[in-house]
């Protein structure tokens, strides 16, 4: 029973890391109706260029600096780049987005090497590990749990209570009405685009404070964000949290109960529990389902 | 108020209106008429600042208005319910109205033009929290309306807004812009094939072929034209 325990407790805290990212999916697929596959490479980059700064700073100061710059990055990003494929089907911005993730794995291996860099010396989060009888969790994993419920909650009053996020809503789902009511469309798209990077950039520094960073290290991270943002219903920051951590906790337990010999079985297990799902609710667990008259 | 001089534009090499002029005085409700594909729809566009001419120059309240964004267009005044509505699907109708006046900032006349646009149409009052998308077409299209007229407009362009509606609804909707009309003293520019109806609320009226103006009268005169009524009212 400890096991089983210890295992859901560890799974909901892999969980938190795969939110974190899902819920920077949801902010760019919320806002301008894209799937950014960069997104994992965007935040490893910024991760790097937040370790950069923490051999130079103090902890916040360089972590609050990454974040200015995640958020800059990915506004110019939108600007420079995906505004000029902007009028063309939504597909073509995709491809643009598998394009910058080659771009910035290659810049970020070029820059800094293939060595991990290791974050230990900059963790915010140590201390012993918090424990009910024989059922631990690190102080780390709770830090990134509740990281991801700030910025689920963040995300929801910006989306729900905000003349912005109204915008950047409407922005998403018909520009032409949106610019016709008066909305500046292409800074609301930027806008989307830096709040998405810097949640990124989040999920990265606090990634790597669990597992070291390498150019490889968002890379699975992504995966099971994507999985977690569809599961969810991709345009739902609830959505994204309780989908992150139900793929760590079902991950994890496959990983321990499936007999090895059958082989690396958790992220089958993962993926099939996402297709049982959609089977049944096409629009993912809180996704809103679309009911059109004509 | 409004003013085309020699407006043309092309689709790339598509010439798709040529050397257009036509004004809208203060007031008045003014019909563009047209057969499928004639330019109406774009000389629309071309005003709300969707398009942008290839030559001629748009006036609005003395105003060169043809280089700015649609954005900078709405915040004059100026308010376009397009061709097919382009409602926002997804979010309420609550959110769809008050996206109409995302250029405001006094949100106490906000709250009233609010509450003025469920008196012209109770069903959206009633629907406030139902996504536009479940609406009925008759529904979605008085939502349109009424979302053009959030952002408190001197001068509203209006697309077919009979387009795929009841008898019964059309004639509801007619009603609704001759009040909006005559008591809130907002111009019309009506673009409709449904041509006798429009005639019968418009003082004047434009009729375009193929990207041209060929004929403009008053809405009484253009009535009795034999080739308007041969060709647009089937008489």
């Amino acid at each position: 029973m400890d096991q089983f325990l210890q295992q859901v407790i560890s799974g909901i805290a892999s969980g938190s890391l795969f939110a974190i990212l899902a819920l920077a999916v949801v902010l760019i697929y919320r806002s301008t109706n894209v799937l950014n596959f960069a997104q994992g490479e965007m935040a490893m980059f910024t991760t790097f260029i937040a370790w950069s700064f923490m051999t130079r700073m103090d902890f916040w100061p360089a972590f609050f600096l990454a974040l200015l710059v995640a958020a800059a990055l990915g506004a110019v990003l939108e600007r420079l780049i995906l505004r000029r494929v902007e009028e063309a089907p939504v597909l073509n911005a995709v491809i643009v987005t598998l394009g910058l993730f080659t771009v910035f794995n290659s810049l970020a291996l070029w820059r800094w090497g293939a060595l991990p860099k290791g974050f230990g010396p900059f963790s915010v989060f140590k201390g012993a590990p918090l424990c009910a009888g024989d059922v631990c969790i690190g102080q780390l994993k709770v830090g990134i749990l509740v990281v991801a419920v700030i910025i689920m909650v963040l995300m929801f009053l910006l989306f729900q209570r905000t003349r912005l996020g109204l915008a950047m809503r409407a922005t998403a789902q018909n520009r032409t009405a949106s610019r016709l009511v008066g909305i500046p469309v292409g800074q609301m798209l930027s806008i989307g685009w830096g709040l998405s990077a810097a949640v990124g950039a989040v999920a990265g520094v606090l990634v790597a404070q669990d597992s070291g960073l390498t150019t490889g290290t968002l890379m699975p991270i992504l995966i099971f964000a994507f999985a977690a943002a569809v599961l969810g219903g991709l345009d739902s920051p609830v959505g994204a949290v309780v989908g992150g951590l139900t793929i760590g906790v079902v991950k994890n337990l496959a990983g321990t109960y499936v007999p090895s010999y059958v082989g690396n079985v958790d992220l089958t297990v993962a993926f099939l529990v996402i297709v049982l799902v959609l089977m049944v609710r096409p629009t993912g667990l809180f996704g809103q389902r679309a009911i059109r008259r004509v | 108020m409004l003013k085309l001089n020699e407006v043309s534009v092309s689709y790339g090499p598509v010439l798709a209106l040529r050397d257009v002029s036509l004004e809208v005085g203060e007031g008045q409700i003014v019909a563009l008429l047209g057969a499928n594909g004639a330019g109406k729809s774009t000389t629309l566009r071309v005003i709300s600042g969707v398009l942008h001419p290839s030559g001629g120059s748009v006036e609005f309240q003395g105003k060169r208005i043809d280089r700015r964004s649609p954005e900078s267009i709405v915040s004059l005044g100026l308010s376009h319910v397009p061709e097919g509505r382009e409602l926002f699907a997804d979010l309420t109708v609550q959110e769809n109205l008050m996206l109409g006046a995302y250029t405001r900032r006094d949100s106490s006349g906000v709250k009233r033009d609010l509450d003025r646009i469920c008196e012209y149409f109770p069903i959206l009052a009633d629907r406030r929290r139902q996504h536009a998308g479940s609406l009925s077409g008759g529904e979605q299209q008085m939502l349109a309306i009424g979302r053009g007229l959030m952002s408190r407009p001197r001068l509203l362009l209006l697309d077919e807004p009979s387009l795929g509606l009841a008898p019964l609804i059309v004639k509801e909707i007619f009603r609704i812009i001759q009040v909006i009309n005559q008591e809130d003293k907002v111009t019309v520019l009506l673009v409709e094939q449904n041509a006798s109806l429009s005639l019968s609320i418009a003082q004047y009226g434009y009729v375009l072929e193929t990207g041209r103006v060929v004929l403009e009268d008053s809405a009484e005169h253009l009535r009795g034209n034999e080739a308007v009524r041969r060709s647009y009212l089937g008489l």
